[in-house]
């Protein structure tokens, strides 16, 4: 009695796990998976071995979500395939591939850059290379920082950055730039130079 | 040439078609099939088990059977597989593959009378 318990809720739980399977496949084999796993769970209830019975529900647990990913990127995985045979579209995909992974390197991990004036001298010249590393010193609200010579470090926006507040006067005002060492934050917005939330004289 | 663009088969896929080779199976039949192939090693999940059957029917390894070879044991919610010719040159080809394979293992003595294991 609880052995035919144990299969027919088995078996309803399982029925309602398999919509995370892909409709189609569902459709073509739904019926006959639900029956294999009947005569499974009948199988194994029948030994009524506890330590049986669990890692028969882990092994179908984890059957289940393979099935799952599997069945979901067989579209995906398919289409590489193809291309991978096409030398015209194997190419094309792999290059789409390298820019896309470019553009995510270069936006939220790490981007090289040339120093192009000398508005920031005592920290860095002109032609200096410079990685940003814009992960570690990430913060809310900050799109990286910069970590230059000497050990200065300065939030950063890429298209105005100001390590030494008297030098950062007038230079690309209107941007809402942003510049911190230690507990000191120098700001422009809206053509106001700010120090820690006040107005700089 | 076919053996050589061919790469070497899944584990599930193999089994399934080694099941098959006997003669035509259901689901729960091919399931039990791999499980004595392997001793218990190879425990198929019903989702693995389709997925293998889905894409070994459109590389045209296996074919649903029509017939119902035992009426008696019959029920109509089963389908049944069997394995087709190119299936059974492919298994044909994976075991002449794993053939050498074991031995190649077996000519280096790490598998056999001194290694002690069963394979």
């Amino acid at each position: 009695m609880p052995e035919a318990f144990f299969v027919r809720w088995f078996a309803r739980i399982y029925g309602v796990l398999l919509y995370a399977w892909p409709r189609e496949f569902r459709l073509a084999y739904g019926n006959e998976v639900r029956q294999v796993f009947r005569d499974r769970c009948t199988h194994v209830a029948r030994a009524g071995d506890r330590a049986k019975i669990l890692s028969f529900a882990m092994a179908v647990a984890a059957d289940w979500a393979t099935t799952a990913l599997r069945e979901r990127f067989e579209p995906l995985r398919s289409a590489l395939a193809s291309a991978r045979k096409s030398p015209v579209r194997g190419f094309v995909a792999e290059w789409s591939m390298t820019i896309l992974l470019y553009l995510f390197a270069t936006t939220t991990l790490v981007q090289a850059y040339v120093i192009p004036t000398g508005s920031m001298e005592s920290n860095l010249r002109v032609g200096d290379h410079m990685l940003v590393d814009k992960l570690t010193y990430a913060n809310p609200g900050a799109v990286g920082a910069v970590v230059c010579r000497g050990g200065v470090s300065g939030r950063f926006r890429p298209d105005c950055w100001i390590p030494k507040p008297h030098r950062s006067l007038g230079y690309r005002r209107g941007y809402d730039c942003g510049a911190s060492c230690s507990s000191l934050e120098i700001r422009i917005l809206h053509e106001l130079v700010w120090r820690t939330k006040r107005p700089w004289n | 040439m076919p053996d050589r663009e061919q790469p070497a088969l899944s584990a599930p896929v193999f089994h399934i078609l080694v099941a098959l080779s006997d003669g035509e199976l259901h689901g729960y039949a091919i399931m039990q099939d791999v499980a004595a192939q392997t001793a218990d090693a190879l425990q198929l999940g019903p989702g693995t088990l389709y997925g293998c059957l889905k894409r070994m029917l459109v590389a045209g390894l296996v074919e649903e059977s029509d017939e119902r070879p035992d009426p008696a044991l019959d029920d109509s919610r089963r389908r049944y597989y069997r394995i087709t010719a190119t299936g059974k040159r492919t298994a044909r080809a994976e075991a002449e593959r794993l053939e050498r394979a074991v031995m190649a293992a077996k000519s280096r003595r790490l598998l056999g009378a001194a290694a002690g294991g069963k394979a």
